[in-house]
């Protein structure tokens, strides 16, 4: 038997968070190109209204880039319509989101390897290359 | 002791004293006014004086013209703090559960309304108390600190209410404490006008209608 | 693997957790403890160079519910994964099969990591009859505690029986069960209190107190990050509470359109945890949002605290049963003042003597 439906709707204004975000996501690009400077925003720590977050992702669009990370739980990584804006959802095993982030670089830290994870990679195949002679 | 546990015992053993002195002292001097009777009457009565009694209770509660501003503000405290007393929905549960009847309870926005003219009015009085010359002479310590009793459960209900002050767990203690306070100072003082004024009233009414002579 | 990138490091990869997931448990943390994401990074590279935290976990009067929320081993999840940033030295319940060899690792660890090792307790202390009502391996919970906290860096208690005495605890506390406070008094104890606590909210706190030390504690003694806030401060029916809307009764049409709950007992606006925010289940839902008011189950006393279904602004102690009482205990008094009085009257009027003329010096 299913649940009862009980919608609870309680208005969420759109409160002019998103522009704010946007001013600062300009500010931060800045620093990227002049200093080199990485940056990261929690968005889930925002007090943001979820109309507020629908209009911020509206406003960024889609880029080219979108990348799946299979950890335990998934991850949602895709750039913005604006170069070095990426947008970040990280899920648990039951696809909950558990975090969100704007990461204003390159590329995300989370995306590039890690030295230590390549030599360790390095041994490995180095050892399947030694078995099979 | 933690805020936590001052709430526990103000809605706990706070409540159950206070209540319990309230009601034994009111019970006790209303017996005791009923009792005590009035003097022998020695000249032939006028008349039985019962319809002036309750004439008296209207004629009483009527404004009188010198007085206007006064009369109007304290009718406004009274009525506002009835108000707010039996009808905030959270109050409701209380009688609910003292005595076991339970009516509706109004908007917030009515209550809030009534809180904020009560608490005016209350401050009104005080100044003109303290600032007519008659008045001023006329009251005593015990005036002031009945004013003071019931003013406390007004401001401090509408600070917790709108999250004002200490955190809500105490704001609301203080709330709980300072109604207990209320409780226990209104039969000890004349605070227990609370139930008396209309037998004041009519008394004074009946005594003035047996005296004087038939025409 | 590189052997000096030492044991948690390679624990992890012995683990099959990657870098990225571990990266992702730091990032969410750090999210929930409201810390900078670069704090969150700091996190992740202290969590991964420290030596494995010796922790000892004592379970004393407690239905083992704290420990299940944290450990649902069969289905691993992020929270649980705080486990293999330490090393679980001792636990009772987990170790149970092991028996004395249980209590000799545990007598190691406090003697190997001696003023290192963190304590984390649940359960509550019983006191009464010198604390026979709840023993371990032949001691009782109360010497065992004494005994552990002595050369332990920090305790954690866990759950509302280790906080502050719980369910045990409840009138009339036939145990004589007190919290850790209440013995402990020379060692910084953190409580993470909740009748269980949500998960997120035990590793969040142990992953600060292993990266960054003890968190910034409430008066209580509660990590404000995630007890600074009541339920009500963060809840989504406030707007309901704020304009007067409330459900009645279970099921009727208020409850149906998720209004405020006060009327049926919630607990929410003297209670402080995090489930408005973090929720349970990985954020499913919480109670208020299923229909059920907050029972207050990480605040003190809250099984005597008057009813989980009877509003916050009633009283306790049945003050209906106490007025009728006084009522007719001051009709009583009532009657015996009148009788004296009376009695009093007719004395004074027996006395009377008529007063004349004469006597007022008149001629008659």
């Amino acid at each position: 038997m299913k649940p009862i439906d009980l919608p609870v709707e309680v208005a969420q204004p759109s409160t002019g968070m998103a522009q704010a975000v946007l001013h600062e996501l300009a500010g931060h690009l800045q620093q990227l190109i002049e200093a080199a400077k990485t940056e990261v925003i929690d968005i889930t720590s925002l007090p943001m209204s979820s109309s507020d977050k629908q209009q911020l992702e509206t406003l960024l669009g889609k880029g080219e880039v979108d990348i799946t990370l299979n950890t335990i739980g998934e991850s949602r990584i895709f750039e913005t319509a604006y170069s070095g804006i990426w947008w970040i959802r990280h899920y648990t095993a039951e696809h909950k989101l558990i975090s969100e982030l704007i990461e204003i670089c390159a590329v995300p830290q989370i995306i590039k390897t890690h030295p230590a994870d390549m030599q360790q990679a390095l041994a490995r195949l180095q050892s399947l290359t030694n078995t099979e002679q | 002791m933690n805020e936590i546990e001052l709430l526990n015992w103000a809605r706990g053993p706070g409540l159950a004293y206070a209540t319990a002195i309230m009601f034994f002292g009111l019970t006790l001097r209303v017996i005791e006014i009923l009792s005590l009777g009035r003097p022998e009457e020695l000249a032939e009565v006028r008349d039985s004086g019962v319809r002036d009694g309750w004439m008296m209770i209207l004629k009483r509660s009527l404004p009188e013209v010198k007085h206007w501003k006064y009369i109007t503000a304290s009718y406004i405290f009274h009525i506002g703090l009835l108000v707010v007393i039996f009808f905030f929905i959270p109050h409701t549960h209380l009688f609910r559960d003292v005595f076991g009847i339970f009516w509706g309870g109004w908007p917030n926005y009515i209550i809030d309304f009534f809180t904020v003219l009560s608490i005016a009015a209350m401050l009104y009085t005080l100044v003109a108390r303290f600032y007519d010359p008659s008045r001023r002479i006329l009251s005593k310590m015990s005036d002031y600190l009945a004013w003071l009793v019931t003013f406390l459960p007004l401001v401090t209900g509408y600070m917790a209410f709108h999250r004002l002050g200490f955190d809500y767990t105490t704001m609301l203690a203080v709330h709980i404490l300072s109604v207990e306070l209320l409780m226990i100072a209104i039969p000890v003082s004349k605070l227990t006008h609370v139930v008396t004024f209309t037998m004041a009233r009519w008394y004074t009414g009946s005594n003035q209608g047996r005296r004087g002579v038939r025409s | 693997m590189t052997k000096n990138n030492n044991l948690l490091a390679g624990e992890l990869e012995r683990l099959g957790i990657s870098r990225r997931t571990f990266l992702k448990f730091c990032t969410s943390i750090g999210s929930v403890m409201a810390l900078s994401p670069a704090q969150a990074a700091v996190m992740a590279e202290k969590l991964v160079t420290v030596k494995r935290q010796s922790v000892i976990w004592l379970s004393f009067q407690e239905c083992t519910g704290c420990t299940e929320s944290i450990t649902r081993s069969h289905k691993p999840s992020l929270e649980s994964l705080i486990f293999d940033f330490v090393s679980l030295d001792y636990h009772h319940t987990l170790q149970a099969a092991s028996g004395h060899a249980a209590e000799q690792a545990r007598e190691q660890a406090m003697h190997d990591n001696k003023g290192k090792y963190i304590l984390i307790v649940d359960g509550s202390i019983p006191i009464k009859d010198d604390g026979v009502y709840s023993t371990i391996a032949g001691m009782t919970n109360l010497d065992m505690l004494q005994q552990v906290a002595k050369d332990a860096a920090a305790i954690v208690a866990v759950g509302s029986c280790a906080t502050f005495g719980g369910l045990p605890k409840a009138a009339p506390n036939p145990t004589g069960a007190v919290s850790v406070a209440d013995i402990i008094h020379d060692k910084p104890i953190i409580n993470i209190p909740g009748c269980p606590p949500i998960p997120v909210v035990m590793t969040g706190v142990l992953a600060h107190v292993l990266t960054f030390g003890i968190p910034e504690l409430d008066g209580m003694g509660r990590p404000k990050a995630f007890y600074g806030d009541s339920i009500h401060d963060r809840c989504y029916r406030r707007p309901y509470y704020d304009r007067g809307q409330f459900a009645k009764s279970f099921d009727d049409e208020g409850a149906r359109k998720g209004w405020c709950l006060y009327e049926l007992g919630c607990k929410g606006p003297v209670t402080h945890n995090a489930c408005a925010t973090i929720k349970w289940n990985n954020g499913t839902s919480f109670p208020i949002e299923s229909g059920h008011g907050c029972i207050g189950c990480s605040e003190p006393d809250f099984w005597d605290a008057g009813g989980f279904y009877k509003a916050l602004s009633t009283g306790t102690s049945n003050p209906g049963q106490w007025a009728s009482a006084a009522l007719a205990a001051g009709a009583a008094a009532g009657l015996a003042s009148a009788y004296l009085n009376k009695s009093s009257k007719a004395d004074a009027e027996k006395e009377h003597q008529p007063v004349t003329i004469e006597d007022m010096g008149g001629k008659s």
